[in-house]
């Protein structure tokens, strides 16, 4: 028996909370990378500003879900603490992302 | 979910700064696109983005930044994902399941039922078949 099985026989974890506390922090994340996009689409950013945008959007929004809806302890809600915040659904929030930064892009200059 | 008032406020507010700001940049080039452009130098024609004035711009980060601080902050609600403080919430009452408060997480362990009365069922039994001839 390795560390990590001892440990959970030790503190049992509840699985339902687990999948629910994730899914509700890459609903906000996908929420708030599409409220990102139309920002970087009405500031104009191309390319690399972009998506640089985008990360540093990222951790803002990580930092006020770990502060708000964490009260500041991300281990009692997560397993692995704030790095599975951050890299909550990265991907899918890219997609959001990109999908309102071209739009609002080419809404605004026309 | 249940949504403060201040952060409804917030989010509402934000959301009209926001437009704004957006309304803003589309006049903006608009206004860039209308003006007609010097012939001998085709370098000062502005790209797109660069010219952004710096009130829209700071507009746009602080509505989106406000819009996010309002999203966030409207009560999302997390459960403990460890054994231990789940079920103590939910015991002590700080934590509802399905909206109602409940004794604990086992407590289907601890409804048992009573005892059975054998003779009577025997004797209904018995006076079944007597009714079956």
């Amino acid at each position: 028996m390795n560390a990590e099985e001892r440990d959970l026989l030790l503190n049992p974890i509840v699985p339902e909370n687990l999948v629910a506390n994730s899914k509700t922090i890459s609903d906000l994340h996908s929420l708030s990378s599409s409220l990102l996009g139309i920002a970087a689409g009405i500031l104009g950013l191309e390319s690399y500003s972009g998506f640089l945008f985008y990360l540093l959007g990222t951790l803002f929004v990580s930092t006020l879900i770990v502060t708000f809806v964490m009260g500041g302890k991300p281990e009692v809600y997560s397993r692995g603490g704030w790095k599975d915040v951050i890299a909550a659904d990265v991907t899918g929030g890219v997609m959001g992302f990109v999908l309102t930064w071209t739009l609002f892009f080419g809404l605004v200059r026309v | 979910m249940t949504r403060s008032l201040p952060s409804k406020l917030l989010i509402a507010f934000s959301s009209i700064l926001l437009a704004h700001a957006c309304y803003s940049a589309h006049e903006h080039s608009l206004l860039l696109s209308s003006t007609p452009s010097p012939h001998d130098s085709p370098s000062a024609t502005p790209i797109s983005g660069t010219t952004l004035p710096l009130d829209i711009t700071l507009e746009t980060l602080i509505s989106v930044s406000l819009l996010l601080v309002g999203i966030i902050s409207s009560g999302w609600e997390l459960k403990p994902i460890s054994l231990r403080s789940y079920a103590g919430g939910v015991e002590s009452g700080r934590i509802l399941l399905d909206g109602k408060k409940v004794a604990g997480l086992f407590d289907g362990l601890e409804e048992r039922p009573g005892f059975l009365d054998v003779r009577k069922q025997r004797k209904e039994f018995a006076d079944w078949v007597k009714t079956q001839g």
